[in-house]
């Protein structure tokens, strides 16, 4: 127990070191190696709606959002929008005390999106900077999510804006949206700006309370909100529901037949 | 949403919960989708289903059963006076006089977490 007192007081050597490194990685964003295109060729599809997407029966991610299917295959994703593009938001270095000093790990933001209507956020921590982008950029592509916008007044041309006032929590940040008129721009903090944006979202006023400077929260609640914007029910949405066949139940004799991976595993077996 | 012109301008219409009529957002991964199938005197399939959706609000809520009842409840009806219209159609045609009621029992597709055990996914 005495050792350990005196390994405490080692403790405050430790924020020393932690103002240096939390710059770091403003500047990274989507760099990525020319080496790894070999791997995402091979995909091997494990879900079933990975199988779909990879033969193509699946078209549009709409089809996806429509029947609320998780999606647990980034290449899903990459298939389904190729030009999605990612920004790292912050790297957070988090210590955990040991009896050996602190062990430091990297947490990632990461928002992706193509700028016209889906957005995905991701978190991840590692002990590397980069294994931890890398984890979190997967995250963030599994995460996306259709963002609805709208009017702020006459339907002329493309919608522009949220369709209603939403807003969104996180912990104690909360962070409401406004429909704002063309040529507003976005109004809100570097931080949901950069959402935004990537959301394809044109103008919006925006309003936050909460100690948004805990940039996890003040991201994770902005993206609340954008989910939120397919969740409110306006006049539109009033017409009654007409279901169609959800995809796993349309294509099931395809999905019935075995992949590649179980035949290579059979005969594996008759070798044996 | 649509436009002056008339287009629609959203990406997609979200489905709505057949209880509570809330909408099913993209990332409600409780919610179900359930078909009924419509079964005829003998207890065959006759290849024809009601579908209901239920959001994951209602499930987590423990209301899903009743609400699933009720709406058969009241779908019952429609289906029975649809088939027996159908049938009084296929009799016109054929020689028959025989006037069917429909019995109707339960297949569902359920996806997610399985309530009762001979759904099959």
């Amino acid at each position: 127990m005495a050792e350990r007192g005196g390994e405490r007081g080692g403790f405050g050597r430790g924020f020393g070191g932690r103002g240096g490194r939390g710059d770091r990685g403003r500047g990274r964003g989507g760099r990525r190696g020319g080496g790894r295109r070999e791997e995402e060729e091979k995909w091997v599809p494990v879900t079933k709606l990975g199988r779909l997407v990879k033969e193509g029966k699946i078209k549009s991610l709409e089809h996806i959002y429509l029947h609320s299917l998780p999606v647990k295959e980034h290449q899903i994703m990459e298939t389904l929008l190729p030009q999605l593009k990612d920004e790292v938001m912050k790297i957070m270095p988090v210590q955990k005390q040991t009896r050996a000093g602190q062990r430091t790990r990297f947490k990632a933001f990461v928002v992706v999106g193509d700028n016209n209507g889906h957005v995905g956020l991701g978190v991840k921590c590692s002990k590397e900077v980069a294994t931890a982008i890398r984890g979190a950029i997967i995250l963030a592509k599994l995460s996306v999510i259709p963002v609805r916008r709208g009017y702020w007044g006459n339907k002329i041309g493309k919608p522009h804006t949220v369709p209603c006032k939403v807003t969104g929590k996180c912990g104690s940040v909360t962070v409401r949206m406004v429909p704002a008129p063309r040529g507003a721009g976005i109004v809100a903090a570097r931080v949901p700006k950069k959402v935004l944006q990537f959301a394809g979202i044109d103008d919006v006023f925006t309003s936050s309370r909460g100690s948004t400077k805990t940039l996890g929260n003040f991201v994770k609640a902005t993206f609340d909100c954008l989910l939120k914007t397919y969740g409110f029910l306006t006049p539109d949405f009033w017409r009654e529901t007409r279901f169609t066949k959800s995809p796993f139940q349309e294509y099931t004799d395809l999905l019935a037949k075995p992949t590649t991976k179980a035949i290579i595993f059979e005969e594996d077996k008759l070798l044996e | 949403m649509q436009n002056e012109e008339g287009q629609n301008m959203d990406l997609y219409i979200p489905r709505k919960c057949s209880a509570t009529n809330r909408l099913i957002t993209s990332k409600d991964h409780a919610s179900v989708q359930i078909n009924i199938g419509h079964v005829d005197e003998n207890g065959l399939y006759t290849g024809h289903f009601t579908t209901f959706a239920l959001c994951g609000f209602v499930r987590a809520q423990g209301d899903a059963d009743s609400a699933l009842d009720r709406l058969w409840q009241k779908k019952k009806v429609e289906v029975r006076q649809q088939s027996n219209y159908m049938q009084t159609r296929a009799d016109d045609r054929s020689s028959s006089a025989v006037h069917t009621s429909l019995p109707c029992g339960i297949r569902g597709n359920v996806k997610g977490s399985c309530d009762r055990a001979w759904y099959s996914t």
